[in-house]
């Protein structure tokens, strides 16, 4: 991607948004640099932000990139409407079953965060239910009809250890189905009962689910950011702006979870990135404190499977052992991992031997203690 | 008696360039509707009937508010056909 419409996807990533310096060109980029930016656009969910820059005069357009952004902007919002109805389906199925669940980034961003909710496209659902829950709600989906794409290494060990797991509905759309934030060690020290202590009520086509508490939410578009892509998706970076920016949430509260959660690196990484991508220039107490915040050498460790390019959910796998507090608990974790049911195996190191082999390299490479 | 108009329950909806686009109930075809037809599903988000519909639509385009009646009627019927909205009788 040329330097022009990197800046520029950057720019268009932080339009509209408080304090920002960055600036788009004052006049229409040509035709390649058009094409690279559309291709990030679409890539990065963003032409609901590209229209809103068009349309507000920040971004000179021809008539035909106007409306080549407004095609892709009816794309974004057409998938985003047939998801809020998978959404609804989906929580009438949990809620039917009594299971609590909370909506997760995409949809639950764009209603409660951003001023109009046609600003923030996604492309897949993602529902959180409480571990205790998380195999009844999975076999719930997969009787619906649902493929599960992810096997569990043994039973019990999504309920007790896991991100959680993913389906193609039957409409042929992704759901996520989470127990935590993220996979890896900093998945493991999320306190989850705090995750649904709280609520964010927002409304879908006229009826009422719930999302995350302001705070939470906030952490968890800062989990996504910091720890989600490599690099970090601009889209994930504006939520952990926007958020901070523009909803009301109490900062002491977000550092006192972040401190019991252990996420103050994720945090600092998220806020950081974020307000040097997007080139934000107003500071708020929590860009201050991430720009002062420092690693120790286990914590630069625990980031770095998630940011090295050569990380892989192996690696995650691996450090987050040291994060499971009680031993009982790291053994079968353990046990689980080299020693998972035969259909987990097969597919993947065909033998128990070959499975262990990789196991130790990969701790050795990246379970040093974090 | 008269028809008033609402929303219905379970149609998630977006705006976008000069218009809206609506998720009918049944189906996996989002609709798009544009110009008055997206004023009007904007307007819906307080249910009216037809006459007050209109007044507000009139006062957006200036144009008379018979001839708007006259014009969306007809919408308000289409997307009723869709499940998109519903009427519902009152005495007035």
């Amino acid at each position: 991607m040329s330097a022009g419409a990197h800046d520029v996807a950057a720019a268009i990533a932080a339009h509209g948004l408080q304090g920002t310096l960055a600036s788009l060109p004052d006049a229409p980029l040509d035709a390649d640099e058009w094409a690279v930016l559309m291709g990030r656009v679409r890539a990065e969910r963003m032409p609901g932000l590209l229209v809103a820059a068009i349309g507000d005069g920040a971004l000179p357009a021809t008539a035909q990139q106007a409306a080549e952004a407004s095609q892709a902007h009816m794309a974004s919002m057409c998938t985003a409407v047939l998801l809020e109805r998978d959404l609804l389906e989906a929580v009438d199925l949990l809620d039917a079953a009594g299971i609590p669940c909370r909506v997760l980034k995409g949809s639950a961003v764009a209603h409660l965060d951003y001023p109009d909710p046609a600003l923030r496209s996604f492309g897949d659902l993602d529902l959180l239910v409480p571990p205790e829950h998380f195999d009844h709600a999975v076999e719930l989906f997969v009787d619906r009809g649902d493929h599960r794409q992810f096997l569990s290494p043994r039973r019990d060990f999504d309920r007790r250890f896991s991100k959680g797991t993913s389906f193609i509905t039957p409409f042929g759309r992704d759901l996520d189905l989470h127990r935590t934030f993220v996979s890896g060690p900093f998945g493991l020290t999320v306190e989850l009962p705090d995750l649904f202590g709280t609520a964010s009520p927002f409304v879908v086509g006229g009826r009422t689910v719930l999302a995350l508490g302001p705070e939470e939410r906030f952490l968890h578009a800062c989990f996504h950011a910091a720890l989600g892509d490599i690099p970090p998706r601009l889209v994930a970076l504006r939520d952990v702006a926007q958020i901070l920016l523009h909803t009301p949430l109490s900062e002491q509260r977000v550092r006192e979870q972040c401190r019991r959660w252990r996420a103050e690196p994720v945090v600092a990484r998220a806020v950081s990135l974020a307000w040097e991508t997007l080139r934000i220039a107003d500071v708020v107490a929590l860009s201050v404190w991430a720009g002062r915040y420092r690693l120790d050498p286990a914590q630069r460790r625990a980031i770095r499977v998630y940011t090295d390019a050569a990380a892989t959910y192996s690696a995650q796998a691996a450090t987050a052992l040291w994060a499971i507090p009680r031993l009982s608990d790291r053994a079968a974790y353990l046990r689980a991992l080299l020693f998972p049911d035969r259909t987990y195996l097969l597919p993947r190191d065909r033998s128990y031997a070959t499975r262990i082999r990789r196991g130790l390299s990969t701790l050795v490479q990246w379970g040093v203690r974090a | 008696m008269t028809t008033v108009w609402s929303r219905a329950p379970g149609v998630p909806w977006r705006r976008v360039v000069d218009g809206a686009v609506l998720l009918p109930p049944a189906g996996d075809e989002p609709l798009v509707v544009t110009g008055p037809g997206a004023v009007v599903w904007e307007l819906l988000a307080t249910p009216g009937d037809l006459a007050s519909l209109a007044e507000r639509v009139s006062s957006r385009f200036g144009v008379s508010a018979e001839r708007v009646a006259d014009d969306i009627a007809p919408f308000l019927e289409a997307l009723a056909e869709r499940s998109l909205v519903t009427g519902s009788g009152a005495t007035g």
